[in-house]
């Protein structure tokens, strides 16, 4: 568990990379992508709903996100803030799958940077440095067994009593993993903002109920293969209706406000730890 | 002959109550759009033992465009009756999914020839004795999750039948309303919302004349579609005019508008109103004559396009409307009809209705689309069209 000891710093660089690749990404797509792919423009990673969905009466926002609350010396406890702020299982599972990869990739790179300067020695060094060798290629052969071992530690899962197959390392089933969208009639939004009227927020009012009833309700498994298929079935019938029902104008002020919170909420992460945690430290103020 | 007469007159009245109580009856309901394809679809026989059906309607003296049916035939031998009232797509879907009831028109047995003989009656009059009843299956121009009622009971069932829509204006004599001649997305967002100056759609800026929208309220399966299409929004309100049967403005809300979020409550009614109004009062502006746009299905249209109202057709995003046209999809002012049987309907009725829906495409009037033989499909009145 050495490698633990570097991981937490490493995992901290690494989500801020991920975080500016999704900024990126965002405002790539604000500029490409047409007004009837919502989808595509607030794609998450599989969203498990634990609640209700935001009510029309309320839509008030909380008190502003600072990534900074979630930073902690000791990754478990990082991903225990992680999941007390709400954050979906499926995307919590992806960030600490990509941490774990991460870190092991690195130990990778030593192993095989180490074995392959010895095979590039001289056959005195080459000789000399056998048993090293031996060791660095055990080494790495265990590396797939332990990064399943941690992210299983990590993520509170039963270790798995054999190796798994490489066809089912965690990072490679978090990236092969179709991403979920969320419906846009589940973004919170300023409804007052869109000047809407009354049969209109009804009609919202109706979705998210209609959205809740079709996934099957709050509190589910979201890594039930049968919940996500739902979900997506419901996600993509309940954007077609909202934009049927509310009407194009009114469809695309409501999208183009959840693209604007969704876009300043990528950038407060983005900014904030920066500010706050110049050092990378990933240490909680 | 007196013990004779009152042997036969007992046997008759036997009779009757026999025949009187074997006697079933279906409620139906709903969008009067496909009307004319329901009656010949039940006068062909549909559900039925036979086609032998006996009809009698009221509000017109074509059959087909009655608002009162009544169908009268065999099934399993046992007479039965299906009784049907107009009312709208949305007050369809709301009277199965809610239990609540609509009025039927109640002509007694006699009034049918014996089963075995077809026939129809039709009358412009009112029905002259009515029945309240509580109402088995509905047409409706839109599907479910596109109603006003939301987590219906009632169980949907695609007819295989496609309602072509019209936009139609008054017929006028001001200045350049010759130039109105088409409405697409945009300019019809500019009527729905209060109505837009002739200029609008003429092009002459100096055409000061005022075109507003005339509709349905929101229980009706055109408007859904109407504003579906568009992409007005089905749910979002409309700023329409409603005109009375001179063609003059009336004031729904009477607070001096002269504009309402409903409308009509038939598309009967609505192509009635479709009166000259290029001499009325326009009440929002205060000029003389205005120009009102409608929309309606084919049997009102073509009642509004006929005499005394001849109101003229318009084009729906530089299309004319055809057959051929919506079959291939350059007219995209239409949708699909569907069947809403309540929860729990009967055995009987449940029988009527599928086979009605399975027939319906079948047997068009005119005014309807069999989709077997388009060439496009859309996935609502929201969803674009696509070639098969």
């Amino acid at each position: 568990m050495q490698v633990m000891s570097r991981a937490l710093r490493i995992s901290i660089l690494l989500n801020v990379a991920l975080l500016a690749g999704l900024g990126w990404s965002a405002s790539h797509e604000l500029k490409s992508v047409s007004v009837h792919e919502p989808k595509a423009i607030l794609a998450a990673e599989a969203p498990a709903i634990t609640g209700a969905l935001p009510p029309i009466s309320n839509p008030a926002q909380s008190e502003p996100f600072r990534w900074n609350q979630l930073y902690a010396t000791d990754y478990h406890v990082y991903v225990k803030n992680l999941r007390a702020i709400g954050c979906p299982e499926p995307t919590l599972r992806a960030i600490v799958s990509k941490d774990v990869h991460s870190v092991v990739q690195q130990k990778v790179d030593e192993l095989e940077k180490k074995i392959s300067s010895a095979a590039a020695g001289s056959w005195s060094l080459q000789f000399g440095s056998r048993t090293n060798v031996e060791a660095w290629k055990a080494e790495l052969q265990s590396l797939p067994d332990e990064e399943t071992v941690m992210l299983a530690d990590y993520l509170g899962d039963s270790v798995a009593t054999s190796p798994p197959d490489s066809a089912s390392k965690p990072s490679g089933a978090a990236v092969a993993r179709e991403p979920i969208s969320i419906p846009l009639i589940a973004e919170p939004v300023d409804l007052a903002a869109l000047n809407l009227d009354q049969s209109q927020l009804q009609a919202i009012s109706d979705l998210r109920q209609s959205f809740m009833q079709k996934i099957g309700g709050p509190n589910q498994d979201a890594n039930d293969p049968a919940y996500q298929a739902r979900w997506r079935a419901a996600q993509t019938e309940t954007d077609d209706l909202m934009q049927g029902l509310l009407g194009n104008e009114a469809y695309e002020n409501y999208q183009s406000q959840a693209l604007a919170k969704a876009l300043a909420k990528t950038a407060d992460g983005l900014q904030t730890p920066i500010s706050s945690n110049p050092s990378g430290n990933g240490e909680s103020n | 002959m007196k013990i004779n007469s009152a042997i036969l007159a007992a046997a008759l009245g036997l009779a009757s109550t026999s025949l009187a109580s074997a006697q079933q009856y279906v409620y139906l309901t709903g969008s009067t759009a496909a009307r004319a394809a329901v009656y010949n679809t039940f006068m062909a026989g549909a559900g039925f033992d036979g086609n032998k059906t006996a009809f009698i309607g009221y509000g017109s003296t074509t059959p087909a465009n009655c608002s009162y049916m009544e169908f009268s035939n065999t099934i399993g031998g046992v007479i039965t009756i299906v009784r049907c009232h107009w009312s709208g797509s949305e007050l369809g879907i709301a009277d199965v999914s809610n239990g609540t009831s609509e009025s039927f028109a109640n002509d007694a047995l006699t009034a049918f020839p014996a089963p075995g003989v077809g026939s129809a009656l039709a009358s412009s009059a009112n029905p002259a004795t009515t029945t309240t009843s509580t109402v088995d299956f509905a047409q409706a121009d839109n599907d479910l999750p596109y109603s006003y009622t939301v987590n219906s009971t009632a169980t949907s069932v695609n007819d295989n039948l496609v309602i072509p829509f019209v936009f139609v204006k008054s017929s006028t004599s001001l200045t350049d309303q010759n130039l109105l001649t088409d409405i697409n997305y945009d300019n019809f967002k500019a009527i729905a919302q209060g109505g837009s100056k002739l200029a609008l759609f003429s092009g002459v800026n100096t055409d000061t004349t005022w075109v507003y929208l005339a509709g349905r309220d929101h229980f009706s399966g055109t408007r859904a579609n109407c504003f579906g299409v568009t992409g007005w929004g089905i749910k979002k309100s409309p700023e329409q005019i409603m005109l009375d049967t001179t063609g003059n403005m009336t004031d729904p809300n009477g607070d001096g508008s002269y504009l309402t979020t409903e409308g009509q409550s038939s598309g009967g009614t609505l192509a009635k109103s479709l009166l000259n109004t290029g001499l009325n009062t326009d009440q929002i502006s205060g000029n003389t004559g205005f120009i009102a746009v409608a929309y309606l299905g084919l049997a009102d249209d073509a009642t509004a396009e006929g005499a005394p109202y001849n109101a003229v057709r318009l084009t729906y995003c530089g299309v004319p409307y055809s057959l051929a046209a919506v079959q291939n999809g350059q007219y995209a002012f239409w949708g699909y009809e569907f069947t809403m049987k309540k929860s729990g309907i009967g055995t009987v009725a449940n029988g009527v209705a599928t086979a009605l829906a399975a027939n319906l495409g079948s047997n068009t009037s005119g005014q309807e689309i069999g989709a077997s033989t388009m060439n496009v499909k859309r996935a609502g009145p929201t969803g674009y069209v696509t070639h098969k």
